[in-house]
């Protein structure tokens, strides 16, 4: 009986037990499970694969690559001086930064130390197999280039954390940057991971890659014509955008300078093509007279008496070079450059409507690239307009210009008068190959077709038989205008601190003058100033001709005419 | 053949007692079977008596001696695949071989077969003679862990004795010969259970045994060597009101025991606020908690409990239930706890079936050791109760604690084999 008592006793505890045991499985099972889940479980972030970024024929300018970042746990890491020693075999590090090393895995303070970054994915693999611990090896995407330098003051920058800090890579740096995704992984104390108990939580979804309008062949040559001119001429440095007439497109946008420690010119992280604004110079003639014609204010046929100089406003203008009164058509001011010609042709619109005609050709304005950074340049309200200012606006003084905004208003001549906001992204691609256009560039007539046309053969002139003439490329007809303009100095005049001119030498060309395909800008920045290559004519225009054979080459142009491309003489 | 008139005065009777015994090799031993239950209460306690009991051959094993070995079997395979599991990850950390505790434990389980062999051959009377050396040798064992050289203090408690390769805990063996000398003491004197001299020496083999443990620092040692006094004298019969007196007296110690410091109060009080102290005092609860959770009613399969990777302290030893319970899930912690259930049943059958009174007080000895253990353990790992590091036998990772329990398995078997027939 006792024995049975026993038995019944023993029995009936281990059954509270046994309920018990029911009771954690069950009812409090819940609470405890997600409470050891997040014991052992550590999630671990996995970077989405950044967008790549292509030309307009899907050459790569930027893509991410693998990458592997190499970081240390010293309160973790067995044999901190051999670990090290390791690490600078296979990594090659810096002596001081060993000495940085071999201090913190001594000291076992800090639970995360940088190695190096971005190293090369297959060492990054060879550290991991070795299953070091307090090492630790991520994926990160690195940001290559494989053009080199090709486009990068329009591509922009990444930071090293993969995060576009300048140019398209900020500007579309959410289309471009994906979402990241997680994964989960459990590990044992002390944070080692256990094997094959990683799971994906999220999968990353890649970001969307970008198709650009630059082409990277044009681009190359660009930068590299623009770099062997400044280096030729010593200038400052230099911006060139060629641009589809039609469509706004941009083929190409480069920005060279030299650098103010080494003396090396080189393509510029900034994109000064649109982030810098100068007086444009000569070039805003072309508007002024578009302008004229289109208004009706003018006809190619009408001229002017025109002095080589006038006052104004207190102030003696005078045109670039000296000459006895004479009467000129408008075609002949545009061809010589007359200032005082071009006021001339100014005061028949009134400095009201010509502000107005001004705008229309997109000065003053951001263009529709909304470029980080982007300058809209300087045009005044004409009422705010002071002094002499008021006419020598019509020549490009009183008015600053982006080269952008510069070869979008005289692409409105070269696509009969339209107005085209410039472009500069094509599409973007999803991860599934799904392309989304980007809207097409808007639109807007600035001046008459007949305007645009009569201009053109102006500006034909001007390469043929005016300043322009080493713009001339054979066999192509091209209509072009240089611009010599002086830069305002940080000292608010427009000389230097040693009493010298600055210049700012440009010339604008579009080719073939009767069905443009191209329009292109180039601007030298203070090309030295006394000597022969201080001009439009001479620093820029020959940038030009040098280009358009790549530009002929690469968008299959077919000139229509054979010889100089000059009409012939009228 | 019949019909042939064969000389002699036999009688039908005679010949087939005859031809049965020359079938079967022997004489019968049907006749002693008969009146083994009812000598019980007859029969003085003397030595003579015990051997003519020794002395009849064995009959073929009954239905509960093979209940305990399928039990045993089991328990003893499961813990070893259970102890590798737990093990391996942790060992495999260290740099050991992950193998190592396994085929440690492994060795011990073959010394247990052995173990449990001889003692299943052996006649448990032969247990009573050397009751009182035995237990001297014991208690001598359990001074050894003090010894500087010998000794190795393992979580406070100084009851390791290392031997080369091997570590022995004197205390597993402390518990078998309690049981045989306290079995013994009171199969001797079972018609003066109420007597003083009775009491004092039951008091005094409880006092020693758990005081040593006590010395040792090991107060679940010392709890199960009380219990397993107090449950033979309660299975022999002793006067309840001694009984509860004794028992009483025991309690008051093992409280004093704990409150005589703040340390190990705090540490037994954690059990009962687990939820608060899950980062201190009640770590290795709560983590157990945690690993049984999981499990839930499948179990998270051979291997999958993640408790067992270092977050759950002893997950091989004295916490393996939480990982059984992980692994296994609510259905295997049943059989585990079912298991226990019907060893003690066993054990309990052979005493009430057994040919005399110590083989009744030792088998109901050994069922209440294995019950009051395994209680003790698995209300430690439960929560029910404080965590005392004590084994949960046949399971956990600890070779004497497998050895001892195997041999006392044997000792069981002994008796099973020489229980009485109707």
């Amino acid at each position: 009986m006792r024995l049975i008592a026993a038995l019944i006793v023993l029995a009936g505890l281990l059954g509270v037990i046994v309920a018990r045991v029911a009771q954690l499985q069950t009812s409090e099972a819940d609470s405890l499970r997600s409470a050891g889940s997040a014991q052992w479980t550590r999630s671990i972030d996995l970077p989405a694969q950044r967008g790549t970024v292509f030309d307009r024929h899907g050459n790569e300018l930027a893509l991410s690559v693998p990458s592997a970042t190499i970081s240390i746990n010293p309160k973790l890491i067995e044999n901190g001086p051999a670990t090290i020693q390791l690490l600078d075999d296979l990594l090659d590090l810096d002596d001081e930064q060993v000495v940085d090393l071999l201090n913190e895995v001594a000291r076992k303070e800090r639970g995360f130390v940088y190695v190096a970054r971005q190293a090369d994915a297959g060492i990054g693999d060879q550290i991991a197999s070795l299953g070091l611990s307090g090492v630790n090896v991520d994926r990160e995407g690195r940001r290559e280039m494989p053009g080199g330098d090709t486009g990068r003051s329009v591509i922009g920058r990444t930071n090293i954390d993969g995060v576009g800090i300048s140019g398209l890579e900020l500007q579309f740096d959410d289309v471009l940057t994906g979402t990241g995704g997680s994964m989960s992984r459990e590990v044992a104390p002390g944070g080692r991971s256990i094997p094959g108990s990683e799971t994906i939580v999220e999968a990353p979804v890649p970001g969307h890659d970008l198709v650009l309008t630059l082409d990277r062949s044009i681009q190359y040559s660009t930068e590299q014509v623009l770099l062997e001119q400044v280096r030729r001429i010593g200038a400052r440095g230099a911006t060139a955008i060629a641009m589809e007439p039609s469509t706004g497109e941009i083929f190409s946008m480069a920005s060279v300078r030299q650098d103010d420690d080494t003396g090396e010119y080189e393509v510029t992280n900034g994109n000064f093509a649109l982030v810098d604004s100068y007086e444009p110079g000569s070039v805003a003639k072309v508007i002024t007279i578009a302008s004229a014609l289109s208004e009706g204010t003018v006809t190619p046929e009408n001229g002017f008496e025109v002095p080589w100089r006038k006052k104004y406003y207190d102030d003696l203008l005078h045109n670039s070079f000296q000459h006895p009164t004479q009467w000129m058509n408008i075609e002949q001011i545009l061809v010589s450059s007359h200032n005082i010609g071009t006021i001339f042709v100014q005061e028949t619109l009134g400095r009201w409507v010509h502000r107005d005609y001004m705008a229309a050709f997109g000065l003053g304005e951001r263009t529709a690239l909304d470029f980080p950074g982007e300058s809209p340049g300087i045009l005044k309200e004409a009422d705010d307009l002071w002094g002499s200012e008021r006419v020598t606006v019509a020549y490009g003084q009183g008015v600053a210009s982006t080269s952008l905004q510069l070869v979008a208003a005289v692409n409105t001549i070269a696509n009969d008068g339209v107005y085209v906001e410039p472009r500069l992204v094509r599409s973007t691609v999803e991860p599934d190959g799904t392309m989304t256009e980007q809207p097409a560039s808007a639109t807007r007539r600035a001046v008459t077709a007949d305007a645009a046309n009569q201009t053109t053969s102006m500006m034909q002139q001007v390469v043929c038989r005016g300043t322009a003439k080493r713009a001339q490329v054979e066999g192509v007809p091209i209509a072009g205008k240089t611009g010599t303009a002086f830069k305002a100095a940080d000292n608010g005049t427009y000389f230097d601190d040693e009493g010298n001119r600055i210049y700012y030498a440009s010339f604008v060309g579009f080719f073939p003058a009767d069905d443009p395909q191209v329009t292109v800008l180039v601007s030298v920045d203070e090309p030295p100033a006394g000597t022969q290559d201080r001009f439009g004519g001479t620093a820029a225009a020959p940038v030009f001709a040098e280009l358009a054979p790549t530009l002929i080459n690469e968008l299959g142009v077919q000139p229509p005419l054979g010889g100089d491309g000059c009409p012939p003489a009228t | 053949m019949t019909m042939t008139a064969d000389p002699g005065p036999q009688s039908m009777r005679e010949r087939r007692q005859a031809t049965l015994e020359r079938l079967h090799g022997g004489p019968r031993p049907g006749p002693a079977r008969t009146l083994r239950l009812p000598t019980i209460s007859k029969r003085s306690g003397s030595d003579v008596e015990a051997d003519a009991v020794d002395a009849r051959p064995l009959g073929p094993p009954p239905a509960i001696w093979y209940g305990i070995i399928a039990v045993v079997s089991v328990f003893v395979t499961l813990g070893l695949v259970m102890v590798l599991s737990a093990s391996a990850a942790t060992e495999a950390n260290l740099g050991n071989s992950p193998y190592r505790v396994f085929s440690r434990q492994a060795m011990w389980a073959g010394l247990g077969v052995v173990g449990l062999l001889i003692a299943a051959r052996v006649p448990y009377h032969w247990w009573r003679r050397l009751a009182i050396p035995l237990a001297v040798v014991a208690a001598a064992a359990m001074v050894v862990p003090f010894a500087p050289a010998l000794g190795a203090t393992v979580n406070g408690a100084r009851s390791w004795v290392r031997i080369g390769p091997l570590s022995v805990q004197p205390s597993e063996f402390l518990k078998l010969a309690v049981v045989v000398l306290a079995a013994a003491v009171l199969a001797n004197r079972r018609d003066r259970l109420g007597d003083r001299r009775t009491l004092f020496a039951l008091a005094s083999i409880a006092a020693v045994a758990a005081g040593l443990s006590l010395a040792q620092g090991d107060l679940g040692s010392a709890v199960v060597l009380g219990a397993i006094v107090l449950s033979v004298a309660w299975v022999a019969g002793v006067p309840l009101i001694p009984l509860a007196g004794m028992s009483a007296g025991a309690i008051s110690v093992a409280l004093l025991f704990v409150a005589s410091s703040p340390r190990r109060l705090d540490r037994f009080t954690a059990f009962l606020n687990v939820a608060e102290e899950r980062d201190h005092l009640a770590y290795q609860t709560y983590q157990g908690f945690l690993s049984m959770a999981a499990g839930g009613l499948g179990g998270s399969g051979i291997g999958g409990s993640r408790g067992k990777l270092g977050y759950l302290p002893y997950a091989h030893s004295d916490f393996i239930f939480a990982v059984i319970a992980d692994e296994l899930g609510m259905i295997g912690t049943a059989a585990v706890i079912g298991g226990f259930i019907m060893l003690i049943w066993f054990g309990v059958q052979a005493a009430l079936a057994a040919s005399d009174p110590f083989g009744m007080f030792l088998a109901g000895g050994i069922a209440a050791w294995f019950g009051v253990q395994t209680i003790i353990n698995l209300g430690g790992v439960t929560g029910v109760l404080p965590v005392t590091g004590l084994t949960l036998p046949f399971f956990s990772a600890g070779g004497t604690s497998l050895f001892v329990s195997m041999v006392a398995v044997g000792l069981l078997l002994s008796v099973t084999r020489r229980i009485a027939r109707t």
